[in-house]
């Protein structure tokens, strides 16, 4: 349409045929240039990103000194096999699994808290800027915090038990596998519900007014309100942040790496509690350099996510509406 | 219908008036309860640490658990924090604390990089709003397909890529990709062009100015927020990336940018004080700027979450 205004206005100019010709290389230039501009950010990410990866697939079958790709020869699959029998790596899978937890812990907290902040009651804007602010902390602020309160001896928390319970000592947080991943699991919920918070509370002023007052004439109460109307219109949110949560929950990398991360032993916390995949494939290709192994891996995750993703979508619709 | 049965059903109105207005008035104390519980949970980390920071070391070592009120108030740790960090002297030979070298690694490993992103993604979003070029559809396409891929995967093979080029133990790898911009920040700001109206900048390149001017003159200008709201977005992102640096400055503390110096900092120091003022000081700038810029901190997340 564009391209049609151009012409008419070339078309207008007095010198007639000559004007629309120089207009026409013109436009050619500007396809050009648009062409030319538009692309930067895929070729910055074909280059660090989608060769990378191409080569990372060729390492997966071949055997290779460090980063030598001279030294590249053909393995018979034995990366595959190297990462497959590897017990700490399916552990590493079902730790990811877990680190999902918090975020849909933190869906439904987001989803309750932003429920409650609209219905506007004064300084609901305060407190939705508080809940934000754990979002906006680095993980590694957070840790240092979150150490400190589960500290086994003198941390706030065991402080707290102690004088509740009246026992001599606090849950050990640091040495018990099951205690150390709920501490984990503690830290993750603390910060997951501010970006939820802030997607529904614009999904629920953009809810349309007129539906509520067609079910109050139905003589909807409240929580039929919520169930017929709220719910429908926010399930695209819900729905979005559920597959953000379910990827981000399997990408889990910082808080364990900080938690427990170790680069002497390559160890995660007791019997390896805080040993997510992302932090088993950074112990493989950088501290052990068994890079096509951690390749390997790195593919695996990828098939997880993706069959996860998939199946998300797929269920979808069955329950996610697009014409509110 | 007799008088006493008309003020009966008065009374009866009165009283469900009545009822209802109890109801509404405890709905509201549990909503109030519930919100005033949460935001405790979310500052009590905050709280502890406050607490701790300021706790002078003696009164520390003369207990052995947590002090809620110290009996005086000490400014000692966050004295080593920015000022007497021995830790620092040692590793980096000059006088400036390891909390305040990284901080000013990352703003200059951050900084330029989200403002040289920032144009160029908006350059890109310019022409796939704006101009007409043959590709564009597949070219789109692709963009979006960049933005499926978890960043988890990529983080390895990347990292194969920069050790054969040479790009480990350097900052390149932080820095050079970025410079090519984002695909989400790209779908963002086209998403935001897409509603400036075309006939300006029809009427400004009829007057002579090409696209590129045009973005520089007309675009920015008329979409400042919405650079602002990707931009501190983008901000953000480097300020706590802990992987990144973690992978490529491991071996060059003094490259390190905050995260990583904060964590290099922590093995450093045992006393609570000090690691409970050491994390103070590294999230006051991002709440600092929270404070002033709220808005767009959460106006970059509402709006680029309409990309599901």
């Amino acid at each position: 349409m564009e391209e049609i205004l151009t012409e008419t206005v070339a078309a207008g100019t007095a010198d007639g045929g000559k004007g629309k010709r120089r207009k026409f290389g013109a436009n050619e230039r500007r396809s050009l240039y648009g062409f030319i501009t538009a692309a930067i950010p895929l070729v910055g990410y074909l280059v660090f990103n989608i060769v990378p990866l191409g080569v990372a697939i060729v390492t997966m079958f071949v055997d290779m000194d460090g980063f030598d790709f001279g030294s590249m020869q053909w393995n018979n699959f034995a990366n595959f096999s190297a990462a497959f029998s590897d017990s700490r790596f399916w552990h590493s899978i079902g730790v990811s699994f877990i680190f999902i937890v918090p975020h849909l812990i933190g869906l439904l907290l987001s989803l309750l808290l932003s429920a409650l902040l609209a219905q506007k009651l004064p300084a609901h804007k305060f407190f939705k800027a508080l809940y934000f602010v754990p979002y906006i902390c680095s993980s590694v602020a957070i840790s240092v915090m979150w150490r400190w309160v589960f500290d086994q001896n003198i941390g706030i928390l065991n402080d707290i038990i102690i004088r509740l319970t009246g026992a001599e000592a606090g849950p050990a947080w640091f040495t018990n596998a099951g205690n150390f991943t709920s501490m984990l699991l503690t830290v993750m919920v603390w910060q997951a519900p501010g970006y939820g918070i802030v997607m529904f509370s614009a999904a629920f002023t953009n809810i349309n007014p007129a539906l509520y007052e067609a079910a109050e004439l139905d003589g909807a109460n409240t929580f039929r309100k919520f169930l017929s109307v709220t719910l429908p219109a926010i399930s695209p949110t819900v729905f979005y942040l559920l597959m953000a949560g379910l990827i981000a929950g399997l990408q889990t990398f910082d808080v364990p790496q900080i938690f427990a991360g170790d680069s002497w032993t390559g160890e995660a916390g007791p019997n390896d509690a805080a040993l997510s995949t992302v932090l088993y494939i950074y112990y493989k290709g950088v501290l052990f350099s068994e890079m096509p192994v951690a390749s390997v891996m790195s593919m695996a995750l990828f098939v997880v996510i993706f069959v996860i993703m998939l199946i998300n979508y797929k269920l979808s619709d069955k329950w996610v509406s697009y014409d509110v | 219908m007799t008088f006493n049965a008309k003020t009966a059903a008065v009374s009866a109105e009165k009283d469900t008036d009545k009822k209802a207005a109890v109801m509404r008035v405890v709905g509201k104390v549990l909503i109030y309860a519930v919100l005033v519980l949460y935001a405790l949970w979310v500052i009590f980390p905050f709280l502890v640490i406050v607490i701790t920071s300021l706790t002078p070391e003696v009164e520390m070592d003369a207990t052995m658990h947590f002090i809620w009120f110290p009996q005086n108030i000490s400014f000692d740790a966050f004295r080593v924090v920015l000022i007497d960090d021995i830790y620092a002297q040692m590793l980096y030979g000059d006088n400036l604390s390891s909390v305040l070298h990284g901080f000013l690694n990352t703003m200059w490993q951050v900084v330029p990089t989200t403002f040289v992103g920032l144009f160029v993604s908006g350059l890109s979003a310019y022409a796939f709003a704006k101009i007409p070029f043959r590709g564009k559809g597949p070219l789109f396409m692709c963009l979006i397909a960049t933005m499926m891929i978890p960043g988890a995967v990529l983080t390895m093979p990347s990292y194969l890529f920069y050790d054969s080029i040479h790009w480990t133990d350097s900052v390149l790898p932080l820095i050079v990709p970025g410079l090519f911009g984002g695909a989400g920040v790209t779908f963002f700001l086209r998403q935001f062009f897409m509603g400036l109206p075309d006939e300006l900048m029809e009427a400004a390149r009829i007057d002579g100015l090409n696209d590129f001017s045009v973005y520089i003159r007309m675009v920015i200008p008329l979409s400042a927020p919405a650079f602002l709201a990707q931009g501190v977005f983008m901000f953000i992102g480097g300020y706590n990336n802990y992987q990144g640096p973690l992978l490529y400055l491991a071996n060059l503390p003094e490259l390190a940018p905050l995260q990583l110096a904060l964590n290099l900092f922590q093995g450093g120091y045992g006393n609570p004080a000090v690691l409970c003022a050491s994390a103070l000081v590294a999230l006051l700038p991002l709440l600092i700027i929270y404070c002033f810029l709220q808005k767009y901190f959460t106006q970059g997340i509402a709006m680029s979450g309409l990309k599901a």
